[in-house]
């Protein structure tokens, strides 16, 4: 996909203070923090009206939404994320298709992993109403008890389950 | 005075939308500079193999902590226009062990996952199509789930009034933890040699004390009660006063309460005994020599309002708590007196003709402050007669 060697990542603090400048800068336009999973639960809902409008609609959780759940500015942003991010990736020549995995391990088994990941990462950000950006980096840059709950449990979890699946990164 | 999108409730215009979408834009390119567009460089915090999760992470907060911190505190920016989630304890924890099992098991968080399918990730793309499917599913079983979901709502709940601090000292303690764990971070990625790590990590010598002094100053900053925002000078807050932005009225407070908002502290500044005898439920008693200390770390977050038995009190610390920078004060409209003649006396025992409608918000009112039972009575349970002074 690109030319040349991959340039080399930014210095993590660096890069950790752009981030908290951009945090920043979405408090003081926005008025709310950044946010990610909201943006997928409402491409979820709207694929649901696709398929299934009147139970959609009734439903209690993404029939609140309406029937046009895309129109949120959260929606927005998750677009621009994949926007900047392809850019980045694009300019740092780190755009190449694969399925990232130890070399050991086999990429069936990564994709089933991911899959079950992103289903248990899903349900979780809902219930928890937010998910790193949302809860765990705004949450926390507020001081807010949920935020930093948020935070530390993610980590506990994490942490607990880690063993189980380590073989996935093995070379 | 910055005005925010929310702020002025066009969080939902095109412009709002385009600003958000321009900000996802920096987001993006920062998590994919940060190296978040690899799963297995995210995973690598839970093996101790590469701790950029922690670092960038923690710098995100910390930058943004104090930035807030700077701009609360010097009254730059309203408290009231910044949408603050709520504390829902018990889904939050909940939610929070699933979704790091699914973190570490995925290899991807949600915004971690669009960067990546973009940078040619095909597992980052099956992440996400996952977390359609967890996001149905818990629509789904929303049913089941909705006790969980709203048990413990703590409202607005910020950790540093639990730990009873101000935000600027608990932030300095957080930032001090931080660079702390940024240390462990390179300690642990270089097995442990202090001196590799001293002398590689230039960057991260300048970011340490750059945060911390950062945080020193912000502590300073409050605590000395600079306000970069001039203070209002004698003529604009008695402008106020004659605009009546002083004060709130009490049908407006309890219709506030019954509407669920939590962004309020009541203030009662009665003496000790009157307090214990009977106080508006969800006060906290603070008598008027120890406001300006004991209000600091309410200021300039959510709204203060004070009430005493009368207006005369509230109305003095009110503009010594104005002058001092304080920007969030009100006072409650005819103090205690007013509060029982306009929300808690019973519909039956209010002179004129009233309707339907305002009946039951009486009803309604009495059975949030009252308790049920208080609801439809005939006898307010202190007559105003006991109120006396000031």
């Amino acid at each position: 996909m690109s030319s040349g060697n991959p340039r080399p990542y930014l210095n993590p603090y660096l890069a950790g203070f752009l981030l908290g400048l951009t945090l920043l800068c979405s408090f003081v336009i926005l008025g709310a923090g950044l946010g990610a999973s909201n943006a997928l639960a409402r491409a979820a809902a709207w694929c649901g009206l696709c398929l299934n409008p009147e139970s959609v609609l009734a439903s209690k959780y993404f029939g609140a939404w309406g029937k046009e759940p895309l129109n949120y500015y959260l929606v927005y942003m998750f677009v621009g994320v994949v926007l900047g991010g392809f850019v980045s990736a694009l300019l740092s020549r780190r755009v190449q298709v694969q399925v990232e995995r130890g070399a050991s391990f086999s990429a069936g088994m990564r994709l089933i992993l991911a899959m079950l990941g992103g289903v248990l990462a899903g349900f979780g950000s809902r219930l928890a109403r937010g998910c790193t950006s949302g809860m765990a980096l705004t949450g926390t840059a507020l001081l807010t008890t949920g935020g930093v709950a948020f935070l530390l449990s993610t980590f506990v979890g994490g942490y607990l389950m880690a063993y189980f699946f380590r073989r996935q990164w093995h070379d | 005075m910055i005005e925010t999108f929310f702020g002025s409730s066009s969080l939902a215009s095109p412009a709002a939308f385009l600003c958000a979408f321009i900000i996802g834009i920096a987001f993006g390119w920062c998590l994919e500079q940060a190296g978040f567009g690899s799963s297995r460089r995210l995973a690598g915090i839970f093996y101790f193999t590469d701790m950029a999760v922690l670092k960038v992470m923690f710098s995100a907060v910390i930058t943004a902590m104090l930035g807030l911190g700077f701009l609360l505190g010097t009254g730059l920016l309203s408290p009231d226009s910044l949408y603050i989630p709520e504390t829902f304890l018990y889904a939050q924890v909940v939610g929070g062990l699933i979704f790091g099992i699914g973190f570490v098991i995925g290899g991807w968080c949600p915004g971690t996952a669009a960067v990546g399918l973009v940078s040619g990730k095909f597992d980052a793309g099956v992440f996400l199509f996952g977390a359609l499917l967890g996001s149905f599913l818990f629509n789904d079983f929303f049913g089941a789930l909705e006790p969980l979901y709203t048990m413990e709502n703590m409202g607005v709940s910020y950790i540093y009034q639990l730990a009873g601090m101000t935000p600027a000292s608990f932030a300095l303690l957080v930032t001090a933890g931080a660079v702390l764990a940024f240390w462990v971070s390179e300690m642990i990625e270089e097995k442990f040699k202090f001196s590799l790590v001293a002398s590689r990590s230039s960057g991260l010598w300048v970011f340490s004390v750059l945060i911390m002094m950062t945080a020193c100053g912000n502590l300073l900053l409050t605590s000395r009660q600079v306000v970069l925002v001039s203070p209002p000078s004698g003529k604009e807050l008695l402008q106020q006063i004659e605009l009546a932005a002083d004060h709130i009225e009490p049908e407006v407070y309890a219709r506030e309460k019954l509407a669920g908002q939590k962004r309020i502290t009541l203030v009662d500044i009665r003496s000790r005994e009157e307090f214990e005898e009977w106080h508006i439920p969800g006060a906290v008693h603070m008598p008027v020599r120890s406001l300006v200390e004991g209000l600091q770390r309410f200021r300039n977050f959510d709204r203060i309002v004070l009430y005493s038995n009368g207006p005369v009190h509230p109305g003095q610390a009110w503009v010594i708590l104005s002058s001092a920078g304080f920007r969030n004060v009100y006072i409650m409209a005819d103090g205690l007196q007013g509060f029982f003649e306009r929300v808690l006396k019973p519909a039956s025992l209010r002179n004129g003709f009233l309707s339907e409608a305002a009946r039951r918000e009486i009803n309604l009112w009495r059975t949030m402050f009252l308790g049920s039972g208080m609801a439809a009575g005939t006898v307010a349970p202190l007559t105003s007669g006991t109120v006396t002074g000031p």
